[in-house]
């Protein structure tokens, strides 16, 4: 799935304008009651919180997220990552595919995608990032093609398992390739 | 006390790999220093059976090689919990232990020094190691091994 800063931009804006229409409807509701300000704040972060999560779904936020934040720079925490894989697989696939995701991150998910269940994506990121900067995400990478060999998957193993720098990646791939 | 970590990544534990993306790999969870580490309390000879028990139970990958780390204490300022694990495995969960730090600071030292110390505290465990010990918990009939394999065929070996 591909988007523009423009596009998500206009999401963001399009749940901001939700949440404005929102708060405007509960202030004039609310005009007879008297709210301190602590707890007006936490009335309303709670209300738009609701109501983002009612009207915007999660891939189209987390997109609009990942395609406004810098290259490497969205951290998820595990627990995330399994919710993300279940919930919203194509945003995930977003961030991978736009590199956005920390390295750090990025390892983690790479193993995740393993399980996606649209295996042509998933194999398509994973060779991908076999050849990603950093070993920690090739290792990932490697974890998570071990669940999708095919003919092309295998010569790509065989590959970084002949010719990777790290010890610990060109391991990982010669037993994805003897598994 | 003879606390180990599973390792994460064998690639973050070589040279070419920055200690930021290290620590962030194997101490952190989601940027975040992971101030209550997920560690084992166990001696050497049970650490396979720790590594197998956590690969089937807890990661859910297939078996391979992977390695575990030897933390001792901890840092001086650690406290280790006792803390069972949500796991099919009676002694991976009696053998589970959180290591809590007052701040990112501490774990950050703690990492540095294992690291440093690598080859004296690194303890990979190969393949076959695993793929033998679950094959003799399968022959033994060990109850909690054959309710992991019959719910997931990677491990029925």
């Amino acid at each position: 799935m591909e988007i523009t800063k423009r596009e998500a931009a206009s999401l963001l804006g399009a749940v901001s304008q939700k949440a404005t229409r929102f708060v405007d409807h509960c202030v004039r509701s609310s005009s007879s009651v008297t709210l301190g300000r602590g707890a007006w704040e936490r009335w309303f972060l709670s209300a738009a919180r609701a109501t983002i999560e009612r009207y915007i779904a999660l891939d189209s936020l987390v997109i609009a997220y990942g395609a406004l934040s810098w290259h490497g720079d969205v951290k998820l925490r595990r627990q995330d990552i399994d919710r993300l894989l279940r919930d919203a697989p194509s945003a995930l696939a977003f961030l991978v595919q736009h590199d956005r995701l920390a390295v750090p991150t990025l390892t983690f998910v790479a193993e995740a995608l393993g399980d996606l269940r649209d295996k042509v994506t998933a194999k398509r990121l994973l060779v991908r990032l076999l050849s990603h900067r950093s070993a920690v995400v090739r290792e990932g990478a490697v974890y998570g093609l071990q669940n999708l060999v095919d003919d092309d998957v295998r010569a790509a193993l065989r590959e970084t398992a002949e010719g990777d720098v790290s010890p610990g990646v060109r391991a990982a791939a010669e037993e994805a390739l003897d598994a | 006390m003879r606390l180990v970590r599973i390792v994460q990544r064998r690639a973050s534990w070589e040279d070419g790999t920055s200690f930021d993306d290290f620590f962030q790999t194997e101490f952190c969870d989601g940027g975040a220093p992971d101030l209550e580490l997920s560690v084992y309390d166990t001696e050497p000879p049970q650490r396979l059976q720790v590594y197998a028990e956590y690969c089937a139970g807890v990661r859910g990958g297939r078996p391979g090689t992977g390695a575990v780390v030897l933390l001792d204490d901890g840092h001086p300022s650690s406290k280790v919990m006792v803390k069972p694990s949500d796991v099919p495995f009676a002694f991976l969960s009696e053998t589970h232990r959180e290591l809590v730090h007052p701040s990112g600071k501490e774990l950050q030292e703690l990492a540095a020094k294992v690291r440093v110390e690598k080859s004296s505290r690194y303890e990979e465990i190969k393949t076959p190691e695993v793929k033998a010990y679950v094959r003799a918990r399968k022959e033994a009939r060990d109850p909690e091994w054959l309710a992991v394999i019959a719910t997931n065929e990677r491990w029925d070996l």
